[in-house]
């Protein structure tokens, strides 16, 4: 019995590490810095950067005192982003957004890796939700 | 008796669901997210989308509309737009280092473990061969009555492979980051050899880890080997040579599938860009790393 619950145990784990082991190291820079914990916040965009080799959002969130942090949240190529469904003016400065990201590792850093940004009128913008392993895309 | 059976089993066939994944991987190079829109992104009617602009649907509906399968080939005509992201060297396949060629390797190791800092990509330094034949975002074979032109969407740039009967140089004037090509057709595959590359390039970034990346020197030889088995699919073998480097030859296979819906638009890495971008977040990763 003990050998049997053994056995279904490692089935177990192979069925959960081998697809992952599939999914590792893809694509240009490396995005190991950044965490595994999702963070969602609201803030305003301060700049949209539809450039090469990442594209990237800054968007400032507010404090309940009013103190405003600018974050940075990390994309991947323009390419990769219109597959995605993004465009050069999907958003601009001073829109409302909602965004679940990855923070950085680092303590004190304000840099993220975007998972979703949805604008204040429901517009989803990206959604990389069921991307595997979103962190190594 | 039973559970080891039973085991065997089931890992071999979560090892084929793995590589399975992983040749989806290769071959669609974008996973399904829940924004891609259904219809192909084009500048316009009559313009094609970019070959990473694809996202698995839109390559479906596109081989569809294309009639991909099943469609005529002349096995000596590789024109086309292939893949979207290059055609992964065989990581699990590494020979090893001579003592110089492990020191090299060593010397590549990043300065901080986040993204490697040595990259001659952060700078915007070309790619070089074969690193472009593992990463290019697509490439486009035409084919010349004295030469096959290969273009590379990332950089936008391309190599001539002289097929007029040239040989290789033994002693080039100057090293090149794409070294000299010559091909020349052995039944149905179509060989490419090339020599004269410029020492500076990394035959690839180290994917098992990314922080460091594969040397060469300017000894460094590379032999391709492209056969098209289908419309749709191309074959690409890559074997390199460096005796300064490896104690054997390091051999890839690999295969490319054909982007009907594709031409190739433009990757330049633009220092001014790279620049920003290394600014804001790699060197902020590597100041959080001191």
């Amino acid at each position: 019995m003990k050998l049997r619950r053994s056995v279904v145990a490692s089935l177990l784990t192979l069925m959960v590490l081998l697809p992952m082991s599939s999914q590792v190291g893809f694509a240009h820079h490396s995005r190991a810095h950044y965490g595994t914990e999702e963070s969602t916040t609201k803030g305003v965009v301060v700049e949209y950067k539809w450039r090469n080799p990442h594209v990237y959002v800054v968007w400032a969130v507010k404090d309940e005192t009013g103190k405003a942090t600018q974050w940075v949240g990390e994309m991947a190529s323009l390419t990769s982003m219109i597959a995605d469904g993004m465009r050069k003016d999907s958003l601009k400065m001073g829109d409302e957004i909602t965004v679940i990201a990855f923070p950085s590792k680092n303590a004190g850093s304000s840099e993220a890796l975007i998972k979703k940004i949805t604008k204040a009128d429901g517009t989803v913008v990206v959604d990389n939700s069921r991307v595997p392993n979103i962190r190594q895309p | 008796m039973r559970n080891r059976i039973i085991l065997t089993v089931f890992v071999l066939t979560c090892l084929a669901f793995s590589q399975t994944a992983w040749a989806q991987d290769r071959a669609f190079g974008r996973p399904t997210t829940e924004t891609q829109p259904d219809k192909d992104v084009t500048p316009g009617p009559g313009w094609k989308t970019c070959p990473r602009c694809t996202n698995n649907k839109q390559l479906e509906a596109a081989n569809k509309a294309y009639k991909v399968e099943g469609h005529p080939f002349d096995p000596h005509d590789l024109s086309g737009v292939w893949g979207n992201n290059g055609i992964e060297l065989d990581v699990k396949n590494v020979p090893p280092f001579t003592p110089l060629g492990q020191q090299m390797f060593e010397a590549t190791r990043s300065e901080i473990p986040t993204t490697n800092s040595k990259d001659g990509m952060l700078i915007c330094d070309p790619l070089g061969f074969p690193r472009w034949f593992a990463y290019n975002y697509g490439f486009q074979f035409v084919m010349l009555p004295d030469r096959v032109l290969q273009f590379f969407e990332w950089g936008h740039t391309w190599r001539d492979i002289w097929t007029d009967g040239r040989k290789l140089p033994d002693d080039p004037p100057q090293p090149r980051w794409l070294g000299y090509a010559v091909g020349h057709w052995e039944g149905d595959t179509f060989v490419v050899q090339g020599s004269g590359y410029d020492d500076r390039s990394w035959i690839s970034e180290d994917r098992r880890n990314r922080i460091r990346g594969f040397p060469h020197t300017d000894e460094m030889r590379t032999v391709e080997r492209y056969r098209r088995t289908s419309y749709g699919t191309l074959e690409a073998d890559l074997t390199i040579t460096d005796p300064k480097i490896f104690t054997r030859p390091w051999t890839t296979k690999g295969k490319v599938e054909l982007r009907p819906n594709a031409e190739l638009w433009e990757y330049f890495c633009v220092p001014s860009e790279s620049d920003d971008y290394n600014k804001r977040l790699i060197e902020a990763a590597r100041q959080s790393n001191k």
